[in-house]
């Protein structure tokens, strides 16, 4: 069984969740510190405002990361991260509200700016995880498989606002 | 006067490889701020491939105490 982050991301008007898997052996100890870490690498990607993050239970995150949109936010516009497990089996994590700014091309064919220093934060947390406190927390697939690379970041349209 | 010309993938990597002190550690920050200073922008695309290569290590740390995500890069 594996542990769950999720963050509830809000446009203003709709709201949707993602979640990021964990291996069994994440120290709920320090869940709150680490969700909140980890909304610290979210954040800076996104136009929306993360609404709850939790561990099986939910945090409020008012007090730590900000809760008001963007008035542009939009559920829809996503960025699409393509991560690779160390067997290779795809990981597919969809982030609702990004910053158009982060994304380099136009038309049809945006893709993130892998470059950019914030984006550079969130790729390397979920590939190599995050310290926090002295304590490395790395992010896996559903099964608990540790994620090693980023096959790809592109934009993404979301079929509805749910 | 020499022409101009865009670096090859295999001269950006070095660039890059070059840009990251011999020992010890350089913000992501910092290292942005040098490439771009430098005309080198394109060249910090081959972070992860260098990473994955072994040469570079990059670390991601969170300060709890100042809610700062800082990432540090090193050679291997």
């Amino acid at each position: 069984m594996a542990v769950f982050l999720f963050y509830t991301i809000t446009d203003g008007d709709d709201s949707t969740t993602i979640d990021i898997p964990f291996p069994n052996s994440f120290n709920l100890a320090n869940g709150l510190a680490v969700v909140t870490a980890f909304a610290g690498v979210l954040n800076p990607l996104l136009n929306g405002g993360l609404e709850k993050a939790g561990i099986r239970a939910e945090f409020d995150l008012s007090g730590t990361w900000g809760i008001t949109p963007a008035l542009i936010a939009d559920v829809q516009e996503q960025a699409q991260f393509l991560f690779r497990t160390v067997g290779n089996f795809p990981k597919i994590l969809n982030l609702p509200t990004f910053i158009e700014t982060l994304f380099t091309g136009g038309g049809a064919d945006k893709t993130v700016d892998m470059a950019d220093p914030d984006v550079v934060a969130f790729v390397n947390a979920m590939e190599d995880g995050l310290t926090v406190s002295g304590t490395l927390y790395q992010p896996s697939d559903y099964r608990g498989t540790d994620l090693v690379s980023t096959e790809s970041a592109v934009q993404h349209w979301g079929r509805n606002r749910k | 006067m020499p022409v101009s010309r865009n670096k090859t993938v295999g001269e950006q990597v070095e660039t890059l490889y070059d840009a990251v002190p011999a020992s010890g550690e350089i913000e992501y920050t910092a290292l942005y701020d040098v490439m771009v200073t430098t005309g080198n922008k394109d060249a910090l695309n081959h972070l992860q491939s260098l990473k994955h290569q072994g040469r570079l290590k990059v670390r991601t740390d969170y300060n709890p105490d100042t809610s700062k995500t800082t990432v540090f890069v090193s050679r291997a």
